[in-house]
């Protein structure tokens, strides 16, 4: 019997689903809702493992392949396929990071209620990456499960409500009002970017100004563009490579064909890995709004990336072009820096280097977007190589393939040294609890003047 | 029952978020109905009554009527009076 328990709650899949069967029993919903909810995250799960096995299936060619022709490690960049990979293979980073997610809810939920910080984090993947990531984290560090768990949720409440604090200040600034925030694991990334865009930039002519041609547009289509970019990498490769060392993958299959069909079998991988993900987020990410709803009055929703695209479109697409630009040249920059080659990640390129972009514009107007595009697309691939460097994924069963969300570099980085880690944490929250003290202030004065004149 | 779906770039964020607004939205129109959310890429093959998104889809989606864009994905009101109009057009309330 208690063999049985415990094996229940070392299941990744039944201890997610368990979080949900909780969380739609909080939100009252019926016996019939609770049931497929349970059920469907339960597969979600399974359907992400399977997604992440296939794409480290297909990439893993590249790898050899890449290595023997130019003798450097190359990779994949996409944080799901990372921590997809991991979960699926490391039986207590997957039950620790989902107990993280779960708990961490209610972290962030009381964040909320007690601190000027009142962000709610609504990004469902993004709280998945971020969860498996510091259980990862920590239990490199050999922290125990207990303290992974512990010390993880803690982690994850805070960064929940420190991410969105952090671009507050520039989304303000974009929308006109504080009404949303955004929630996403690139923050340190489209921020900085879009300062350095300021300080270089010109905002007397906007990018909003310019007419771009709209065929652009498609590459916000995932299973086109990554079907693109890996299908081009993957045939590069082969070409180069040529019919004799392909063989001994392709068998007798023609070696181009091999190629294109790796890279589009690669996509397959990620189009599963998202259903995945949409199956087992649909009930968690509700069941968490739902409690926040009831518990933090005033809260304010921190949102996917999206949430800021209709406020620039042209700088979208000004800061996507020049992040690919930005990662291809971060590629030959890191080869010859660490001899590793992450690809470019194309859905980064698109959501967050038009992210980069659109603040960029806001803070430093064309030239502002371009800029800060380009830093944030170098950023990523140059982060991703050196992160490589410090950590052997492989080892952890995400091989072939990097991560490509800077704030996820940059926690494992500073966890390196837990310590490090605890400290650039807890100072960042009270330097954000300050400014958001602040912030309010000068806000309510601004209100009285008004009202007074 | 009325099928709909949300839609955005990737599948699994905003769309997920504009589901629990619309879903709000519907609940104050009394009007029920089933929603999914998805990407913009898989939707094309689906079947639904009415699928809503975000002003920056409204090219994508351009010549398609059962169609209804908001701006802020989590303004319950805004949906709201959206689908009211879209609803009302189609004799559904």
């Amino acid at each position: 019997m208690l063999d049985f328990l415990l094996n229940i709650i070392k299941t990744p899949a039944i201890v997610l689903a368990l979080v949900a069967l909780i969380g739609l029993i909080l939100q009252r919903k019926s016996a019939g809702q609770v049931f497929s909810g349970t059920v469907k995250t339960a597969l979600g799960m399974l359907v992400l493992s399977a997604g992440a096995g296939l794409i480290v299936t297909e990439i893993l060619p590249f790898v050899d392949l890449f290595t023997s022709v130019f003798n450097l490690s190359g990779f994949a960049t996409s944080s799901e396929a990372v921590v997809g990979a991991m979960q699926s293979s490391v039986v207590i980073i997957a039950t620790t990071s989902a107990l993280i997610m779960g708990i961490g809810f209610l972290v962030n939920i009381l964040i909320a209620r007690i601190s000027p910080l009142k962000y709610i984090f609504l990004t469902g993947h993004m709280m998945w990456i971020l969860s498996v990531t510091i259980a990862f984290s920590l239990y490199v560090s050999g922290f125990n499960e207990t303290m992974i768990i512990v010390i993880g949720s803690l982690l994850q409440g805070l960064i929940m409500v420190i991410l969105p604090a952090i671009g507050q200040p520039l989304v303000r600034n974009l929308i006109g009002n504080n009404n949303f925030a955004i929630a996403h694991l690139t923050t340190l990334g489209t921020v900085p970017a879009a300062y350095i865009g300021g300080l270089l930039g010109n905002k007397s002519k906007s990018a909003e100004d310019l007419k771009i041609p709209e065929a652009l547009s498609f590459f916000r289509d995932t299973s086109m563009s990554v079907s693109i970019v890996m299908g081009l990498f993957y045939i590069l490769l082969v070409i180069a490579a040529g019919p004799e060392k392909v063989a001994p993958f392709a068998g007798t299959q023609n070696y181009i064909v091999y190629g294109l069909i790796k890279g589009l079998g690669f996509t397959a991988g990620i189009l599963i890995l998202l259903q995945g993900v949409r199956m087992f987020l649909g009930e968690l990410v509700p069941a968490f709004k739902g409690i926040s709803d009831k518990l933090v009055p005033g809260a304010v929703p921190a949102l996917d990336v999206p949430a800021l695209f209709a406020y620039a479109p042209n700088s979208l697409m000004i800061g996507f072009i020049t992040a690919v630009v930005g990662m291809i040249v971060a590629m030959f920059v890191s080869s010859a820096a660490f001899g590793v080659v992450p690809l470019v990640s194309i859905i980064g390129a698109f959501f967050t280097g038009g992210v980069a972009g659109i603040l960029g514009n806001a803070k430093g107007g064309l030239r502002g977007a371009v800029i800060a595009g380009f830093v944030y697309g170098f950023l990523l691939i140059f982060g991703s190589a050196f992160l490589f460097t410090l950590f052997d994924f492989a080892a952890y069963g995400a091989a072939g393939v990097g991560h490509d969300c800077i704030d996820v570099m940059v926690m494992l980085s500073i966890f390196k040294q837990p310590i490090i880690g605890f400290v650039v944490i807890a100072v960042a929250f009270a330097l954000l609890c300050w400014a958001e003290v602040r912030y309010q202030k000068r806000i309510k004065t601004e209100k009285d003047v008004q009202a007074k004149a | 029952m009325l099928k709909i779906v949300t839609v955005c770039g990737l599948g699994v964020g905003s769309s997920l978020i504009l589901k629990m607004t619309v879903d709000s939205a519907m609940r104050m129109l009394g009007v029920k109905c089933d929603i999914e959310h998805w990407d913009m890429g898989t939707v094309k093959g689906m079947k639904y009554d009415l699928l809503v998104t975000s002003e920056d889809f409204r090219k994508h989606f351009a010549g398609e009527d059962n169609v209804v864009y908001v701006k802020n994905i989590v303004d319950v009101n805004e949906a709201k009076e959206r689908l009211r109009e879209y609803l009302e057009s189609k004799n559904l309330i």
